[in-house]
């Protein structure tokens, strides 16, 4: 799919509202949009789904305010991301949620050094469960949705100094929480 | 693993090698549409047909206006106005005319609007 391409799409959108060009949109990014979340929700794939939905609505109504000066895909992430902060503040509060990551964080490293699990990219998943939401954000862009930095820096709004202490920082947990594979690794 | 811009790989420390590759390799799959954009595209606002209708006749009536008052000072077409004046103070004439006018203006919208 070429860059023109999708630019004709949004164009249509921003002047027709032509659904058409939305679906082409929202095929386009859709996995992309719907992976992200789900690393956010814990691989929660109904609620994902959901919060991907009311993203792709939040585009179609605001696209006019588009203005190309980011990627689109990082413009939607970025609405993805408020989306999920949004259900979150509604859902839960940030006491509760902080020690729910507590919990997982050393429900994770517990497992992890247990070595109760035998795959590697199941220790990695639950490694990743157990970063704090900004970290695992920070790292799921950087890794896995092809962004760079600034990109990240800009989807999560925060600075970029921010961001890369986040990277950073999570680098480090799992490092540490995955040094059982790493040692394996070594022999 | 990580963007290129990102991280220059070839002065990385091996633990950060070695996780870069780890966590490349959990970069998950493509996921299939399934039907997801069509509950998006059920789920858009319906658009509002009849703001577009209006702009466009609220437009072409200021057209219409603007063009009498650039050309009210042509002979031919201040004679034509005088003419169409003095026919439109018999009331129905006028009535018959403004109804034509608001008719075309209205058809012209629409069609603007479905364009």
């Amino acid at each position: 799919m070429s860059p023109a391409l999708e630019k004709q799409w949004i164009a249509r959108v921003i002047v027709d509202g032509d659904p058409d060009a939305f679906k082409a949109l929202v095929r386009l990014h859709q996995s992309q949009v719907r992976q992200f979340l789900r690393r956010l929700t814990q691989q929660d794939a109904a609620l994902a789904d959901d919060l991907a939905q009311e993203t792709f609505l939040q585009v179609f109504r605001h696209i006019g305010s588009y203005r190309g000066d980011a990627k689109f895909s990082t413009w939607i992430l970025r609405i993805a991301y408020h989306q999920f902060l949004q259900h979150r503040r509604r859902r839960r509060g940030k006491e509760e949620l902080r020690e729910s990551w507590e919990d997982q964080a050393e429900t994770a490293s517990s497992e992890v050094a247990a070595g109760t699990t035998a795959n590697l990219q199941l220790d990695v998943e639950r490694a990743l469960a157990g970063l704090s939401e900004a970290e695992r954000a920070a790292i799921t862009l950087c890794y896995h949705q092809d962004a760079t930095h600034e990109d990240a820096a800009r989807i999560l709004d925060m600075p970029l100094g921010t961001l890369k202490s986040h990277v950073n920082r999570a680098k480090e947990k799992l490092k540490t929480q995955l040094a059982a594979w790493r040692n394996d690794h070594d022999k | 693993m990580t963007n290129d811009k990102n991280q220059p790989t070839d002065l990385q420390h091996p633990d950060d090698q070695w996780l870069d590759q780890v966590l490349a390799k959990a970069v998950p799959t493509y996921l299939d549409d399934q039907g997801f954009s069509d509950q998006v595209v059920t789920r858009l606002p319906k658009r509002r047909r009849f703001v577009r209708p209006l702009i466009m006749g609220s437009a072409v009536s200021l057209g219409v206006v603007s063009a009498g008052l650039v050309f009210r000072e042509s002979t031919v077409v201040a004679t034509i106005l005088e003419q169409g004046l003095r026919a439109s103070l018999n009331p129905s004439v006028l009535t018959v005319a403004l109804g034509l006018l608001v008719g075309f203006v209205v058809f012209v919208g629409a069609l603007a609007g479905e364009a």
